[in-house]
């Protein structure tokens, strides 16, 4: 039989756990706009029951058996992978359309408008050679042309140094990132010790690992403890060790310069060590490395690894996805839309210089000690801007002066097509006696060469463009999933904290009614 | 699916942030009157309206060229005529002196005259377009033709000047002063010095016998090279009006390869202006209320 302090106990336990429910529901409530919160659900049961012989058994109230949050761990997955492509075609983007800036096409102010009117002033000079004002023009305009060529080929090498130390940057936040989840990890340990479920750290820590999803490529697992194990994707490396206390096996640094020695078969990297700039660069030398190395290239190393001693064992994290990928990408994409603005300027440089110094002194000159034109050292020879009668307009030197033809031979080459990508050293073939350099069928014009280039630029920025937008739009979906799931609707929080408050007041009104019982028993009878 | 508050908001900044987007796409339009402003708008695009930029530039130049031949051989054509009136003036005068009854003073009248006309040959020989002497080859600095002791003589060359008419088109728009002087069996300037010293010393029976049949043969040649800077005029014409007409096109072929249609445009713009509004509307209705505010 139970006794009327025992009925006590059921309505003060069944306050007590209405009192956590709300508390929950306002734990949520709080929580709404949290930034990777998970509503948490109170699963209530009931307690030991009594066992009275005979009669059977009568219960005891109720508790609070666990508080859990409601998350699917196989969505975390997903959108961690879409994460890291969504940031490769993000950083990739960006850093494209900063190139799309530099060259400026199509407008009436890019390289093609320079090298138009480069042009031009050979057919005018062909028209007028017995002119110094002629030459002046060519001067001039050759000069505007080089001078742009050196402005694009600088805004491009800052743009791949901004884009290193991007690189070196989010490699530090990676590093950032992977410490606090190593400490969240500590912290979630110790209440699962105890056996308690530990919603708002776990909360934090899938925070952290999506941001880190993101930059690089990860895998990740879960020990029996609930600590983290996190690695490489694709090199399959540990980023960070479950266990708290002992180190990963790699750690992650950035190139900031790589030189190769091909006399010594030597590469020599300086490395900004876990991404951090603040710190005196570190320099390594590998002997017959089989990488080619670049510039914001990840380096993975033991972070025990003594980088002083001049030896380090070292491996390139291969970058498929992630923020990482996307700046190693573009500064790639940099390097090789480079390497095509060299071979246009060292093609028509070339390509005029083998006309004009058969009668007189190379219209073009380099600046520097390189032996091969390149778009950040061609510039109009000084002599010539000195003294613009040395431009060569006629056949023959002093021969008549209004002999265009030469100048005509050089406004020629517009038309012509070459191999453009291969000039080295003059262009094979020149004819004398004819002012020509006979056309290559396979080839391409000096104009459609730059036009493919813009076109290449174009359509990989609109690659990354669509592809951003197509992976904002799958994580849209995603996160939505997400957010049905482990949102907090405030509707529904309000309903349940109404169901709740009416199951407290119930209990109290049980309580009035036990003390009613008692007044009854105790004042009512011995008088 | 359970709907969430985060979830309505979240879906509701995603579309409001498209709808702004392409509001500032077509806002961008509008102002440039382009459809692309950077090569990943459309690189096709792009890359096509770079190319007809560049051709319309270079037909610009050529036409310039042309233009510029077109001045120079109708100068040309018009010191050619003048050539012409001034040789049949001569032959007049030499048929004239070719009569043998004149007396010494008139025969020595015409000789004065066809002195001038000799210098007036130089004269006009030295004719130049924009500071340059159209008759003088490749040596178009110095004055080719120069008149001493009746002998008409020339120092320019036989040089060419080609102008690009168009890609890989080139013609040469002028005629040097050998084509005038050594025309016939016997150089101009022979012929002239012979004729003068016929009239002054009276032969008027060799002027008539070898004179004026030399100076038919130069009449005739001058003519013909006349007749051939005519034809470069023509040629020089057609090539004009054939590059007025690429351009043209080109012109045409680029408004439709960069231009909006505006009022296209204007329409899609106010579109989705609509379509931005009216999410404004929904978003401040679905937004506001909870359960909290029927409670």
């Amino acid at each position: 039989m139970s006794g009327i302090f025992q009925t006590f106990n059921v309505a003060k336990l069944g306050m007590q756990a209405q009192q956590n429910a709300v508390n929950t529901a306002s734990h949520n409530i709080a929580n709404a706009n949290t930034e990777g919160f998970s509503r948490q659900r109170v699963n209530l049961q009931t307690t030991l029951p009594f066992t009275y012989a005979g009669i059977g058994q009568f219960g005891t109230g109720v508790e609070v058996g666990s508080i859990t949050r409601t998350r699917d761990e196989f969505l975390d997955t997903q959108i961690r992978l879409e994460n890291a492509m969504d940031g490769r075609y993000k950083t990739d983007g960006a850093a494209l359309e900063q190139v799309e800036m530099i060259f400026m096409e199509p407008s009436d102010t890019g390289l093609n408008s320079a090298l138009d009117e480069f042009w031009n002033s050979w057919q005018e000079l062909s028209k007028t050679p017995e002119n110094s004002n002629a030459k002046t023009i060519v001067a001039h305009s050759a000069a505007s042309l080089t001078d742009m060529a050196n402005h694009m080929d600088g805004q491009l090498d800052t743009l791949k140094a901004d884009l290193t130390t991007l690189q070196a940057s989010t490699v530090k936040d990676a590093n950032v990132l992977l410490s606090q989840i190593n400490d969240t990890n500590d912290q979630i340990y110790r209440v699962k010790l105890k056996g308690l479920e530990p919603n708002d750290l776990m909360d934090r820590r899938d925070l952290l690992v999506d941001r880190l999803s993101s930059i690089v490529d990860i895998k990740t697992s879960i020990n029996e403890y609930g600590s983290m194990e996190i690695s490489n994707r694709e090199t399959g490396k540990i980023l960070l060790n479950a266990n708290p206390k002992e180190t990963a096996e790699v750690e992650m640094s950035v190139v900031k310069t790589a030189a190769y020695d091909d006399a010594a078969g030597e590469w020599t990297l300086t490395v900004f060590r876990k991404g951090d700039s603040t710190e005196p660069l570190k320099t390594v030398t590998l002997a017959g490395a089989p990488d080619a190395f670049c510039m914001g290239d990840v380096l993975l190393t033991d972070p025990l690894e003594d980088w002083d001693d001049g030896a380090v064992t070292l491996s390139k994290l291969p970058l498929e996805e992630g923020e990482l990928a996307g700046n190693s990408l573009g500064i790639e994409r940099i390097g090789e839309y480079q390497n095509r603005l060299d071979s246009l300027m060292n093609g028509i440089a070339q390509g005029v210089n083998t006309i004009h110094s058969e009668t007189g002194q190379d219209f073009f000159t380099i600046s520097g000690t390189a032996t091969e034109f390149s778009a950040g050292n061609i510039t109009v020879n000084e002599n010539i801007m000195n003294d613009v009668n040395l431009v060569q307009a006629g056949e023959i030197a002093g021969g008549p002066a209004g002999d265009g033809s030469r100048a005509l031979a050089i406004a020629g080459l517009r038309n012509g097509r070459f191999n453009v990508e291969n000039i080295e050293g003059d262009i094979a073939g020149y004819i004398s006696g004819e002012m020509t350099i006979p056309s290559n069928a396979a080839g391409r014009s000096f104009d459609s060469f730059y036009k493919d280039l813009i076109a290449t630029i174009g359509i990989e920025s609109q690659d990354a463009i669509r592809g951003s937008e197509n992976q904002e739009a799958l994580l849209l979906q995603l996160n939505q999933r997400k957010e049905s799931i482990s949102g907090v609707s405030i509707d529904e929080e309000v309903a349940s904290l109404i169901q709740y408050q009416t199951a407290y007041q119930a209990n109290a009104r049980v309580m009035e009614t036990l003390s009613l019982m008692l007044d009854t028993l105790i004042n009512g009878l011995g008088a | 699916m359970r709907i969430t508050n985060g979830s309505i908001m979240n879906n509701y900044l995603y579309n409001l942030n498209n709808n702004l987007e392409n509001m500032q796409k077509y806002q961008n339009q509008l102002s440039t009157g382009k459809e692309i402003s950077k090569p990943s708008d459309a690189p096709f695009l792009a890359t096509k309206a770079m190319n007809l930029h560049t051709s319309l530039d270079r037909n610009e130049q050529y036409l310039k060229n042309i233009e510029d031949s077109i001045g120079w051989t109708e100068m040309t054509d018009s010191a050619l005529g003048d050539i012409t009136d001034i040789v049949q003036r001569i032959r007049e005068l030499t048929v004239y002196g070719a009569n043998g009854s004149l007396a010494d003073a008139d025969m020595e009248a015409i000789a004065m005259e066809v002195e001038q006309n000799i210098e007036g040959l130089a004269q006009i020989g030295n004719t130049n377009y924009d500071g340059r002497y159209v008759l003088a080859g490749q040596e178009t600095t110095s004055p080719p033709f120069s008149v001493s002791g009746n002998m008409l003589s020339y120092s320019g060359d036989a040089g060419l000047l080609d102008r690009e008419l168009s890609e890989n088109v080139s013609m040469s728009v002028n005629v040097s002063g050998n084509r005038i002087m050594d025309g016939g069996s016997e150089s101009l300037q022979d012929t002239l010095k012979n004729i003068m010293d016929r009239l002054q010393s009276g032969q008027g029976g060799e002027l008539s016998s070898d004179s004026l049949e030399k100076l038919d043969e130069h009449l005739e040649n001058i003519l013909s090279v006349r007749a051939e800077i005519g034809a470069k005029c023509n040629r020089l014409e057609s090539a004009k009006s054939k590059n007025e007409a690429e351009t043209l096109n080109m012109t045409e072929l680029l408004s439709k390869t960069e231009d909006i249609d505006i009022a296209e445009k204007i329409m899609e713009f106010s579109m989705m202006q609509s379509v931005y509004q009216s999410s404004l509307a929904t978003g401040a209705r679905i937004l506001q209320p909870s359960l909290l505010d029927y409670l």
